[in-house]
């Protein structure tokens, strides 16, 4: 094995990694919302390296025409955040439920549920004079 | 050497597209469901660009821009269809 050879293994093995961690987040994580972030970021990062590593496989060959992959690799970094933050707007507008422990919904910039788990500070300054004349 | 590496990747990304496809049948919303297609298309591109180095040839690379052309243009488009109902106002 040369030296070009192990590189491209390391790209094509960090590739495969983060594309299953993208794929196992995809099918356990609990609620719309969380689940779009795993396919997002790690698999468009796994497709990204294992790309790089079959750019550099090709390297040297005589039509050397890898490079317009590098190319796509531009093309899915500028496209992957869109396409999510487009599909998480369609979700939210069609009022997808939240997760059920969900404490704060940004977006609404209200609280959802959190007042049985988060107690409000009304009710910690009554639980504090509560406390106050012991 | 390196293509026996590439073999057992293109197996792994198989058994991806398969989990994938899980989340399509199981998926409680249709925004799961494209978002789940999505990576699936993203699975295709790893999976065409690993082939070619299994296969020897620099042929498949220009499907892979066109593939990932067509997932990013039908994400939005099934989500603008999603958020208005009417896809070209």
């Amino acid at each position: 094995m040369n030296l070009q050879e192990i590189i491209v293994a390391f790209f094509l093995l960090v590739g495969i990694f983060f594309i299953i961690t993208g794929t196992v987040g995809l099918l356990r994580l609990p609620d719309f919302y969380n689940r779009i972030h795993a396919p997002t970021k790690a698999t468009t990062l796994g497709v990204s390296s294992t790309i790089l590593g079959a750019v550099i496989h090709f390297y040297g060959f005589p039509p050397a025409d890898g490079f317009k992959e590098l190319l796509a690799i531009l093309f899915i970094f500028l496209t992957a955040p869109v396409g999510a933050h487009m599909l998480a707007k369609a979700a939210y507008h069609s009022k997808i439920d939240l997760w059920k422990d969900t404490i704060v919904d940004e977006r609404a910039g209200k609280r959802v549920i959190g007042e049985e788990k988060m107690p409000s500070e009304e009710k910690l300054e009554k639980e504090e004079e509560e406390r106050t004349p012991e | 050497m390196i293509e026996y590496l590439a073999l057992i990747i293109l197996i792994i990304i198989s058994l991806s597209i398969a989990l994938c496809m899980i989340r399509v049948y199981k998926g409680p919303s249709t925004p799961d469901r494209v978002m789940a297609l999505d990576t699936i298309a993203v699975n295709v591109l790893a999976f065409i660009v690993i082939l070619s180095i299994v296969l020897g040839t620099e042929m498949f690379f220009d499907a892979v821009l066109v593939i990932a052309v067509i997932a990013f243009v039908g994400t939005v488009a099934i989500s603008k269809y999603l958020m208005k109902g009417d896809i070209i106002e």
